[in-house]
């Protein structure tokens, strides 16, 4: 059994996913307190090999890379035939992926593959009397649950996007870059991309690290455009609760919550939404929370850490002008 | 994971309870 900590990274067209740096952390901090050390995966088309090297200045001690035609937009089946192979070949004990809408896929996946479990959308890991402990959300977010995988090897985790701090990268850091060929043939491979279609404008919600999210108080899209200066202001995302979504004015794709988009940013401040426990369930886990609302009563305000009970009408402009005096 | 009461802003007028927000998020390195 490796004391070496595998992380794999995600990545499209060449661009990594900031989930899978955190997850570097993580494991680097890991193998730090077992005197261990990290492998990261990196297989894609040709042209990913620089994230070897990005992955190794943010903490991996060696590099598996692949870089061949099967493997240039993601799918399932080459990724986890090639990822298991690498990690029954170095008996591997322990795997973090990113729990981005690709890592999820392939966290369970893997997990069928190599006949383990795997423990999703974790926020915290730990290690107890020698047992890697990870802490995750259930219940819409209302109870922290601790999960181990006592016996099954590898144990396979994803972390939640943004639970877990990106480390600084150190480009004087060196390892060993080990090239790897995939294990399946492109006829192999059921699955086929046909294409992308590209979401137009604005920040990517699971990405962002600020969060303008507007609800049912905005009254109709026209209520949005306040909500959404404060966003560009801030240069954050612009989320919606499904009040609003379901209202038909703004796309589905804003969507915050139980049936939208899990966040975790460091600020995620909520215009007119009372606080469902279905909107908590994507968006308690966020570093600071700032709810405005006119009803003092809204669950949001026993969630958020700071208040302005108002017209949003009056206030999200309020904070927009404060904050182009403040920030310049 | 958080379950508490928010410190509601209290202020004369709402221009100022944004000034008072916005220096408070900028001490807690959020913005």
């Amino acid at each position: 059994v490796s004391n070496e900590l595998f992380v794999w990274i995600e990545q499209f067209e060449g661009q990594p996913a900031g989930a899978s740096w955190e997850a570097i952390g993580a494991a680097r901090r890991l193998a730090d307190e077992l005197g261990g050390g990290v492998a990261a995966c990196v297989f894609g088309g040709e042209g990913v090999e620089p994230l070897a090297q990005e992955a190794i200045s943010y903490g991996a001690d060696r590099v598996f890379l692949a870089e061949d035609a099967t493997l240039v937009d993601f799918r399932v089946e080459p990724q986890v035939a090639l990822l298991a192979k690498v990690l029954r070949e170095a008996e591997a004990d322990v795997v973090l992926i990113g729990a981005t809408f690709r890592g999820r896929e392939l966290g369970p996946a893997l997990a069928v593959e190599l006949d383990t479990g795997c423990i999703a959308d974790c926020t915290a890991l730990e290690l107890k009397d020698g047992q890697l402990t990870a802490t995750r959300p259930i219940y819409a977010g209302k109870l922290l649950s601790r999960c181990v995988i006592p016996e099954r090897r590898p144990q396979i985790f994803t972390n939640r996007v943004r639970a877990f701090p990106k480390p600084t990268p150190d480009a004087a850091r060196s390892g060993e870059v080990v090239r790897v060929e995939p294990v399946l043939a492109e006829e192999d491979v059921a699955v086929k991309v046909a294409g992308f279609q590209e979401t137009v404008g604005g920040v990517s919600l699971a990405d962002a690290s600020i969060i303008v999210s507007g609800g049912r108080g905005v009254g109709g899209p026209e209520g949005f455009e306040p909500v959404g200066e404060l966003a560009r202001v801030l240069g954050a995302a612009l989320g919606a609760s499904r009040a609003a979504v379901d209202a038909g004015w703004v796309p589905y794709e804003h969507q915050v919550g139980q049936t939208g988009k899990t966040v975790s940013p460091d600020l995620y401040i909520a215009a007119g939404i009372s606080g469902a426990i279905q909107h908590q369930a994507g968006m308690r886990t966020s570093k600071v929370i700032v709810a405005v609302n006119k009803d003092p009563e809204a669950p949001i305000f026993k969630l958020a850490h700071y208040g302005i009970v108002d017209d949003l009408f009056k206030a999200v402009p309020a904070l927009t002008e404060a904050l182009k005096e403040k920030l310049g | 994971v958080r379950e508490g009461e928010a410190e509601i802003i209290e202020a004369e007028t709402v221009e100022q309870a944004a000034t008072i927000l916005v220096d408070k998020l900028l001490a807690e390195k959020v913005i």
